[in-house]
């Protein structure tokens, strides 16, 4: 066995063979260090200067994503001794303008600043997308495109559907009537999936519409215009449903005095049905849903 | 061993003082002589007569109770007696240390044999060369010191990741498909390309920063996606000088500024002075518009602004600040000044806070635009608990069909949690989102616990929904990242939505179910691919249509 302090020569005067003098190498402290820092073993290893094994995580910010592959003087400019900020806008430029708050880490990780935000993500906020709406571009929704700020936190439907809204007035379908008009009034009969057909709850207690030969059919085939206030569950309806518009009702021999009017024909065909039963809607008992309104 | 020899004559010329010159080394005459190795000395056998017998036999095999360390050896004749006459013989086959077997006809348990043989002797302890005395060792000590150091250059092999050495450029090339059952002017696809240059060497310590998408709408419902098929959105084209060694900064272009609070991206220039970490300065230019980053006259912005860091003890203070004036339509002219105020105490408490004042023609009430605060608090190693509250009261009027202004609202959410174990983690998380304008709020809560060991985590929460929109979700996620560059994540999910309009059932009560896989692999060093599908289902009516709809993209990622 050779021992250690004899190697440690054979090394040393080995070494000075061929090698330029001491002088010749200049000796000063790295950027990032501090004169006085001689313990360099505990970055470094002696594989190379480059592989720092400082354990990062002992300063309470752990060096994950893409944080591992910053070199340690991108942020510790002066030295590793001065306590640096720890929010994310003191090394990296707010691109939302500010409108987006200080909390990057509610839609960015260190992996990279593609948002990870996404449809399901969106029920923390104040529109949950339920149905199609977790199948739009971001873009369709939220229009600031130059700051990207993804603020919209207006609720109400009619902010989006304008042009619907407006279609369907157009069209003599006035919804002002009801509940919830004009946020969330959309929501009585339309659903998240679909925008047509809709479906007034409590409608089948008046006229089904949801079974039978009137299955499906949609509102504007028997509403000409919808009635101003709609008193749910009144089953009153004015103007009268335009049943003869697809149905003829020429003859009734056995209704005396009949007149073909939208009016008589739901006098007696409340349940769609063809032969109607010969019932007046004034002999039914039935007793309507209790519905209560939201408040404007 | 000629090496060997080489270090040892070498190791004697340092010992007295000659350092070999280059050529034939040459011992010197009074170098003490080589150690010999104790392995290498020659053990002398001893001879050994052994006696023994045989402890059992079969028709052909006799167990012998002496081994190898008593002399044994395979092939050895063994003669056997019995009753002090000759028994016949066995040939031993193999040995242990005090035991042997040997193969033979007629024995007996019993029989004795006596073997003489021989075995390795003692070992030959080495005599080592006596101690050098204090002078000897004095002198060779002076030899050591006084060969001159010369400091060696270390140089990193290279490689594939240069430490800090970030992408200079990244490009994102990929298309995006949304789609729903039944179809309709929903449905929407594009081609999408994402440019980004962050720090390209320019000149005079000048770096070009981008950031830039080009979008081709192949499939669009231009009621709520207007303007043109082909959109070219330009976050950010400038040229800047922010070396933090400098003692000033400036940027010109379309610059997204730092340290400037609040301040949009503007066509103009900022320029500042630095101060160690602290920096003021000032900036200005032209607004682009919101919807299309298109250059405008009609917006812009200017004024003052600085940032500070002020270490105190082991914590940190930090902060910065504005004074500009915006112009903007939706607003007229409008002053503001914003303060963004950090504090960092040593990993237990983290706060940060800003407040936006504005004055002018369109003003919030009380004059604040926003506030928020935000405090995470970590009391032991294994409990965080983290909360904020934002404020925004600047209502401003949208020009166009889709929104580009937040409304007036409040948000609060928080979070807590445990790491009770290495490999489980519990939290708790809620949050309350109030919009002023309409008065509607919808807040949630729920727990989730997530096992950090099962691939790189596997999480299971529930969230029970209030306010306009009623409801619960639950989901679980799972993330695996098997390699750097490469990262996966699945997360199933069911919604419920059980009553809104405050009372009335309506058809958008419903139970969705949804699938959620996205992830990056990496390709090689400068290509990865990244992917993501979403597909959600109702599940309320299977005798009717089940409605469905997919978001799915997919992008090549290249760096440089």
């Amino acid at each position: 066995m050779i021992p250690f302090s004899t190697l440690a020569a054979i090394l040393v005067a080995a070494g000075a063979q061929g090698q330029a003098p001491a002088a010749a190498i200049s000796v000063k402290a790295p950027g990032g260090h501090a004169a006085s820092e001689t313990k360099c073993s505990a970055c470094h290893t002696p594989e190379g200067w480059g592989d720092v094994k400082f354990v990062h995580e002992r300063t309470g910010f752990p060096l994950t994503g893409q944080h591992a592959q910053v070199a340690c003087r991108k942020c510790h400019v002066v030295d590793f001794k001065q306590p640096l900020p720890r929010n994310c806008g003191s090394c990296h430029r707010d691109v939302h303008g500010g409108y987006a708050g200080i909390q990057c880490a509610s839609c960015h990780d260190t992996t990279g600043w593609k948002s990870r935000f996404d449809a399901d993500a969106h029920r923390r906020t104040n529109f949950p997308l339920q149905g199609r709406h977790a199948m739009l571009p971001c873009e369709q929704c939220h229009g600031d495109r130059r700051d990207r700020s993804f603020a919209r936190p207006t609720v109400p439907c009619w902010e989006c559907h304008q042009a619907d809204l407006s279609n369907a007035t157009a069209r003599g379908v006035d919804h002002s009537g009801f509940p919830g008009y004009p946020q969330l009034a959309c929501l009585g009969c339309h659903g998240f999936w679909r925008w047509s057909p809709a479906s007034l709850s409590g409608h089948g207690a008046c006229f089904p519409i949801d079974r039978g030969n009137h299955a499906g059919i949609a509102c504007l085939n028997c509403h000409v215009t919808l009635p101003v206030p709609l008193a749910i569950g009144s089953c009153t309806s004015r103007p009268y449903p335009a049943c003869i518009r697809c149905h003829a009702c020429a003859t009734h021999p056995s209704v005396p005095s009949f007149v073909c009017a939208d009016q008589n024909c739901y006098g007696c065909h409340y349940d769609g049905t063809t032969g109607g039963g010969g019932n007046l809607r004034s002999k039914i008992q039935r007793s309507a849903p209790t519905l209560k309104k939201v408040k404007p | 061993m000629t090496a060997f020899a080489a270090i040892v004559l070498v190791v004697s010329g340092l010992a007295t003082g000659q350092v070999a010159p280059s050529g034939p080394v040459v011992p010197p005459a009074d170098a003490p002589a080589p150690v010999a190795s104790p392995q290498a000395a020659p053990v002398p056998a001893v001879a050994r007569r052994v006696e023994g017998k045989v402890t059992f036999a079969t028709a052909t095999t006799g167990y012998l109770d002496a081994g190898a360390l008593e002399g044994v050896a395979v092939g050895q004749v063994i003669r056997l007696t019995r009753a002090g006459q000759p028994a016949g013989t066995c040939t031993v086959r193999e040995t242990a240390d005090h035991s042997s077997g040997c193969t033979g006809q007629g024995m007996r348990g019993g029989d004795r044999f006596v073997l003489d043989t021989t075995v390795p002797g003692a070992p030959v302890v080495a005599k080592m060369t006596p101690v050098p005395t204090e002078e000897e060792l004095a002198d060779r000590n002076a030899i050591v010191t006084g060969t001159p150091v010369a400091l060696v250059e270390s140089k990193a092999q290279p490689r594939d990741v240069v430490l800090g050495q970030l992408p200079s450029i990244r490009g994102d090339l990929g298309y995006a498909v949304w789609v729903a059952s039944p179809g309709g002017p929903g449905d929407s696809q594009r081609l999408q390309l994402d440019i980004q240059v962050n720090g390209l060497d320019a000149f005079a310590g000048f770096k070009v920063y981008a950031d830039a998408r080009l979008m081709q709408w192949t499939q669009r419902d231009t009621t709520y996606l207007p303007g043109s098929a082909t959109q070219l959105l330009v976050y950010d084209l400038e040229l800047a000088q922010r070396d933090p060694k400098k003692s000033w900064s400036a940027a010109f272009g379309r610059v997204q500024p730092w340290f400037v609070p609040g301040s949009t991206v503007f066509d103009g220039a900022q320029g500042g002075l630095r101060f160690g970490r602290n920096e003021v300065g000032v900036f200005g230019g032209l607004v682009p518009d919101p919807y299309t980053t298109s250059p405008t006259t009609d917006r812009y912005t200017g004024g003052m602004y600085g940032n500070f860091e002020a270490p105190l003890g082991s914590t940190l203070l930090s902060g910065s600040a504005r004074l500009a004036v915006v112009q903007n339509p939706a607003i007229q002219r409008h002053y503001e000044g914003e303060l963004l105020l950090s504090y960092w105490a040593g990993g237990i408490l983290s706060a940060s806070g800003n407040l936006r004042m504005g004055f002018g023609d369109v003003h919030s009430p009380s004059f604040i635009d926003a506030a928020r605060l935000s405090v995470s608090v970590r009391p032991i190693p294994i409990v965080w608990i983290s909360a904020g509250f934002s404020y925004w009261g600047l209502s401003m009027a949208n020009d166009e069909p889709i929104a580009a202004y937040p409304g007036p609202s409040r948000r609060a959410d928080g979070s807590a949690g445990v790491d009770a174990t290495p490999w489980l983690r519990i939290a708790a998380l809620g949050g309350w989102v109030d919009d002023l304008t309409s008065g509607l709020s919808h807040s949630y809560v729920g727990p989730e616990i997530t096992f950090t060991k099962v691939l790189s985590g596997l999480s299971f929460g529930y969230l029970k929904d209030f306010g306009w929109v009623d409801g619960q979700s639950a989901w679980s996620q799972i993330a695996w990242a098997p390699m750097e560059g490469t990262r996966l994540t699945a997360r199933a999910s069911w919604f419920q939505t059980t009553e809104t309009l405050q009372g009335i059932t309506s058809p958008t009560a419903s139970n969705d179910l949804g699938l959620t896989v996205n992830g990056t692999v990496g390709l090689t060093s400068w290509l990865s691919l990244r992917a993501s599908i979403l597909v959600r289902a109702g599940i309320d009516n299977f005798e009717a249509s089940v409605p469905f709809g997919t978001a799915t993209n997919v992008f090549l990622v290249g760096t440089y």
